[in-house]
């Protein structure tokens, strides 16, 4: 098997994921934060320390770091928590339906509106273009750091600093929310960019298991709740706790996963040096791979690349690489390669914005994304059997 | 021996004052409440080591991580 498909999930995780989820499973099998015991007090205290190491890892504090279900649950607590009377949205047209759905759902919900904004390989018509959708009424900046199907990345710092510029006295500011489902564990995000709320998904880039994420604030804009419920804490009030990150965490959390997500964070963050290289080493790592697959399917007739990573361009890109066979619709080239052991997802992506963007909205793109255990030598293998599809 | 209990406004927020206070060597437990006057369930941090360890000195300290010892629920 070659896997390919890290952008949908990162398969095979670090052992010592492995590890965390089978121990955690026996070792920490109380539910957390509900009783007193000392079973329970454990499995408080392992969850805690995950946190920590989330927060760490995004400079956040532990309080603000959330544990979600995956990314698409926290980007929908935070869009529909900055929800007012009459919002308005600005979002980019590389957005995921993860963002693009939510944003459309609240805007209905509460007489709103939204407004996609043009990206660009130029940075500063990207920025032009997003202050230009802001009005008055605009509650939120959401944007991807960068996109599951062409990779190009988000001016963030820029767009963070565009946001706090537009809020100016503002008694509402635009909240940034940053879907970091394809940059946590490779793109040095930190909150101290600017970014209010950060969303990542635990099991890509961060190696943790599915069925986890993270929501992450810098807690300066209140959010409303979308989900109710039991939280272990002050359970005398009939009302969800201010106090986070209970308030966002309703509901029995997903214990052996989180603590699974921070020895998943461990690996990123190359605690365990004789592993992995730290996460400048994935990116570097990821994106020499995608400049190798690039070089070796550029030349071939009937190929198109829709985004051709190159030394010259790399820092523009996440390690994701869209393609095509002419003449061959993309979820056939993708069955066609699972036939052959190598496993890419065709398709849109959930994520039309971006395939109408390139043009590919009718077929979709194939999808190549590796990680930090994909070798060079199976990168040639999926060349080669490219090379044999045209013959 | 007497061990300082103090209140604390959620479960992480006793953990991250038991991870910071373990760093100053000052060891603690973190134990549920129930009936506090800060009402309902709830979550507290025993302090362990007795008399050297003021309550002013450890709320001096939780301070600095953003852990305040007076809350409200």
């Amino acid at each position: 098997m070659i896997y390919l498909d890290n952008a949908a999930t990162t398969y095979p995780k670090p052992l010592q994921v492995y590890r965390a989820w089978q121990r955690a499973m026996g070792a920490y099998g109380a539910n957390p934060g509900r009783s007193g015991h000392k079973f329970s007090v454990d499995s408080a205290a392992a969850v805690f320390e995950s946190r920590a190491k989330c927060a760490e890892l995004f400079g956040a504090e532990p309080e603000n770091t959330v544990f979600t279900l995956n990314c698409t649950h926290g980007l929908n607590m935070a869009i529909k928590g900055v929800a007012r009377r009459g919002a308005h949205y600005v979002v980019s047209d590389l957005e995921h339906n993860a963002v693009i759905r939510p944003v459309h759902a609240a805007a209905e919900q509460y007489g709103g509106s939204y407004t996609i904004f043009e990206t660009s390989d130029d940075e500063e018509e990207t920025l032009w273009n997003a202050e230009r959708a802001i009005s008055p009424d605009t509650v939120a900046l959401v944007c991807t750091a960068a996109s599951n199907v062409i990779g190009l990345r988000t001016p963030i710092k820029e767009l963070a600093s565009l946001c706090i510029r537009k809020s100016g006295r503002r008694s509402n500011g635009i909240c940034f929310i940053v879907d970091a489902a394809q940059g946590a564990g490779t793109l040095p995000l930190k909150m101290s960019d600017g970014i209010n709320i950060l969303c990542a998904a635990g099991h890509k880039g961060l190696y943790g298991p599915m069925g986890t994420g993270l929501m992450i604030t810098d807690g300066s804009f209140p959010l409303k709740t979308i989900i109710e419920g039991g939280t272990g804490s002050a359970s005398e009030s009939l009302v969800q706790p201010e106090f986070m990150p209970d308030r966002f965490e309703s509901g029995t959390i997903n214990t052996a996963g989180v603590i699974a997500l921070g020895a998943g964070v461990d690996f990123i963050m190359r605690r365990d040096r004789r592993q992995s290289a730290g996460m400048a080493g994935i990116l570097s790592h990821e994106l020499a791979l995608c400049k190798r697959f690039c070089a070796g399917v550029r030349g071939m007739s009937g190929v198109t690349l829709y985004n051709d990573i190159t030394p010259e361009n790399e820092e523009r890109y996440a390690p994701v690489v869209s393609f095509n066979i002419d003449g061959m619709p993309s979820v056939q080239t993708a069955a066609f390669l699972s036939d052959k052991g190598i496993y890419m997802r065709g398709g849109l992506h959930c994520a039309p914005l971006a395939h109408k963007k390139i043009g590919t909205l009718d077929g979709g793109t194939v999808r190549f994304s590796p990680s930090v255990f994909t070798s060079s030598g199976e990168v040639d293998a999926v060349i080669r059997i490219l090379a044999g599809i045209k013959q | 021996m007497n061990n300082l209990i103090i209140d604390m406004k959620s479960l992480t927020q006793a953990e991250k004052a038991k991870a910071f206070l373990a760093k100053k060597n000052i060891p603690s437990v973190v134990e549920r409440s129930f009936g506090s006057s800060s009402s309902g369930c709830g979550f507290v941090l025993r302090i362990l080591g007795g008399a050297e360890t003021s309550r002013g000195e450890v709320c001096a300290l939780l301070k600095m991580v953003g852990v305040n010892c007076d809350i409200s629920r």
